[in-house]
């Protein structure tokens, strides 16, 4: 597992703030989940390095307003760069399990993967196709 | 003597169904197929990660997944991508078991509506077949829709719907259009040693229980027990013939990379309307310099998919969010087949609703991306659990210029060539596309959707391949003849959806068991 890159979490945290129930990215396991995922994944270890780059070096510690306006402004220079970054975000904070619970307590969508549990559905009702049945095949 | 009676190639729905029917009756068959058995525990089905899965190295896109076994597609040149899987069970193992008929007038668009050609059979013909297919298979589903021929009841009762099914139901009657129960390859109930389905809404991954009806855990244990031979990790890559012009087997590499040979007295292609084009241009000799039964030009030719395009609904209220859309959807019929007023021929079908999961919610799933930073967890909150997707599948017509071709450079990792697909959705199936769009609309303002947002052309949509061997009774408009036998080479046979004239609006792979089942019958027919 990555070490936490502060840089990183600042970043994450700007494109992931949380708000109410739902954790910010910095509070769940997405900073190190991300750059294990950089380390595998030269298009996104290209995107954070260009990032890195691209952004003030007092980034880290600048206010949340002007965080998010160095962000927007490297994602108008390079759409597609900057969309690697956040796809990569999102896919680490929805498998998070912390992020699944939030989304549990919210809809009821369980939190866990579709097997091996699935899910417990009624029967089918065969009165709701009363009165439409045409002819069957005997 | 040869190595064997019938040489399949490709194990999936068609090359499985085959197989068995043949096996059943005693011939010998062999089955080569590149990829391999999918157990249990490779399906990504379990883990946390399991969308990332599903939409990177567990793809049912090919250029996505790049197993070893996979072969790439060229897809520059198409807007919709081509989706399969390479492996005993083939794209079943993807599938998402949705499983319709063929209407009977599908079988004749020439004569209703004077496009593309008439099927050189009738629905009437393969209705026994359908049948068949259907209890090997394991179908959920209920007969008795008006919309279609009567049909015997389906070996299980139908899935469970959940809450968004009924809401789209309602909005149906509301708008007093037809809907039905679709028929689905699930298990509702234990059904021939499989466990019934758990509802885990997530078809498309493979399902590791076997309740899904997919080629591997239907037709291939019953086809082995008869006898039939499955090489795995045999990778064709030539179709043998003699100087007479007959097939004499294939020629492959087997796991290791090491030319191999089986001979047949005849050849049956199950590759799929991506594979059996590509190997057949690939088969080239003096007497087939096109390519292996191309001598009317259309090997390749008239490739369909079905374009899919979807509408979510999306909802002041929850909609289904406890079960991610895990109970079964809806059909309707409403816009089947030509419809008068319309500025279009032919039609599409309605299944609702798609529910998508949490990641792919925030990706963008629901036709929308979503914001970073400050409004993005509200805009999640109004979208996850609150919506819902109409899929609008529409007729494709064959056009000789949708083509599968062979790349010039890109190479499989054997070094075979790879097919290219050149595709543009004709002015027709826009047309199509645009009234769906706004048919589907009106079911979700019915519901009580508060917006609608319009997906006019889903890319990640090409799982149904068709129409590049058509089948017909001219050898110089067609490829195969009514019973999938090639016009040019007497032994051999093409029973994936190749042979598709036209491709109906619905998904493809009952009309393609059916077909191949009725082939066997004629090969074991032919030998008596
Ligand atoms: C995600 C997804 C969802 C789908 N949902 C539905 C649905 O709901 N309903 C429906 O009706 N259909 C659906 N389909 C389509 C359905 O899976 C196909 O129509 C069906 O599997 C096609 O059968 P086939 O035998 O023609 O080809 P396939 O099942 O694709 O099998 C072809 C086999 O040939 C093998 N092969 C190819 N080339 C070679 C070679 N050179 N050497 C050796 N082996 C080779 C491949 O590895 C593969 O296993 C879906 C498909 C996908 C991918």
């Amino acid at each position: 597992m990555a070490a936490p890159d502060p840089f990183l979490g600042a970043v994450l945290t700007s494109l992931l703030p949380g708000d109410g129930t739902w954790p910010s990215a910095t509070s769940t396991g997405l900073p190190s989940w991300f750059g294990d995922r950089a380390a595998k994944m030269p298009a996104l270890a290209d995107a954070v390095a260009w990032l890195r780059s691209s952004l003030p070096a007092n980034f880290t510690t600048r206010a949340p307003a002007e965080r998010e306006a160095d962000l927007r402004s490297c994602e108008a220079k390079d759409p597609h760069r900057f969309s690697i970054l956040t796809t990569e975000a999102f896919n680490g904070y929805y498998i998070d399990p912390a992020v699944l619970s939030v989304i549990e307590g919210k809809t009821g969508f369980p939190a866990r993967p579709p097997q091996p549990t699935g899910h417990r559905l009624p029967p089918f009702d065969f009165s709701i196709i009363d009165g439409r049945k045409g002819p069957v095949n005997t | 003597m040869a190595d064997t009676e019938v040489l399949v190639i490709g194990a999936g729905a068609s090359g499985a169904a085959l197989s068995w029917r043949l096996a059943e009756a005693g011939i010998k068959v062999i089955c080569l197929e590149q990829g391999d058995w999918v157990k249990p525990k490779d399906i990504p089905i379990d883990r946390p990660d399991w969308e990332i899965a599903r939409m990177t190295w567990w793809s049912p896109n090919p250029n996505l997944r790049r197993l070893p076994e996979d072969y790439p597609v060229n897809d520059t040149d198409t807007p919709i991508k081509p989706l399969m899987f390479n492996g005993v069970g083939g794209s079943t193992i993807m599938w998402s078991c949705f499983n319709p008929r063929f209407h009977p007038h599908d079988f004749k668009v020439r004569s209703t509506d004077g496009v593309a050609a008439d099927w050189p059979l009738t629905y009437d013909e393969l209705a026994p077949h359908y049948e068949l297919s259907d209890r090997m298979m394991g179908v959920s589903g209920v007969a008795g829709d008006r919309s279609v021929p009567p049909r015997f009841e389906r070996p299980m009762p139908p899935l469970p719907i959940g809450p968004g099914t009924q809401t789209v139901i309602d909005a149906f009657d509301k708008l007093g259009w037809h809907w039905w129960p679709g028929d689905v390859a699930r298990n509702s109930t234990a059904y021939d040693g499989r466990p019934a389905c758990n509802n885990c809404g997530a078809c498309e991954m493979g399902c590791p229980s076997g309740a899904k009806g997919t080629s591997d855990v239907s037709y291939w244990p019953k086809a082995l027990k008869l006898g039939a031979q499955l090489r795995t990790g045999a990778r064709v890559f030539e179709i043998t013939t003699d100087k007479a012009g007959r097939a004499t087997g294939a020629l492959y590499y087997d796991r290791n990379g090491r030319v191999q040979r089986v001979t047949a007295d005849a050849v049956a292609m199950a590759s799929n309307g991506v594979g059996t084009p590509r190997l057949l241009l690939l088969s080239k000799s003096t007497l087939f310099p096109d390519g292996l039964a191309n001598s009317s030009g259309l090997v390749g030719k008239n490739l369909m998919h079905h374009p899919i395009a979807a509408v979510s609904g999306i909802f002041d209220r929850p909609f289904d969010g406890g079960t991610a859309g895990a109970g079964a959807s809806v059909l309707s019929n409403q816009f089947y087949g030509t419809h008068p007023g319309a500025d279009f021929v032919r039609g599409y079908m309605l299944a609702g609703p798609r529910i998508h999961a949490p990641l792919a919610t925030a990706l963008g799933a629901w036709g929308k991306a979503l914001p970073w930073g400050k409004g993005h967890h509200a805009e999640y909150e109004r979208l996850f659990g609150r919506a819902g997707a109409m899929i609008i599948c529409c007729e494709d017509l064959p056009v000789e210029t949708n083509t599968v071709t062979i790349d010039p450079e890109l190479k499989d990792s054997d070094g075979i060539p790879a097919p290219k697909l050149t595709y543009a959705v004709d002015d027709n199936s826009r047309k199509m596309i645009r009234h769906g769009l706004d048919r589907s609309k009106e079911v979700w303002e019915a519901a009580g959707a508060v917006e609608t947002i319009e997906r006019p052309l889903l890319a990640q949509a090409g799982f149904h391949l068709m129409g590049t061997a058509r089948m017909g009774n001219d050898p110089e408009t067609s490829v195969v003849d009514r019973w999938g036998r090639a016009h040019d080479v007497p032994n051999l046979f093409i029973v994936d959806g190749s042979v598709f004239v036209t491709c109906a609006a619905v998904n493809p792979t009952p009309t393609i068991e059916a077909l191949a089942l009725r082939t066997a019958d004629h090969i074991i027919g032919s030998r008596r």
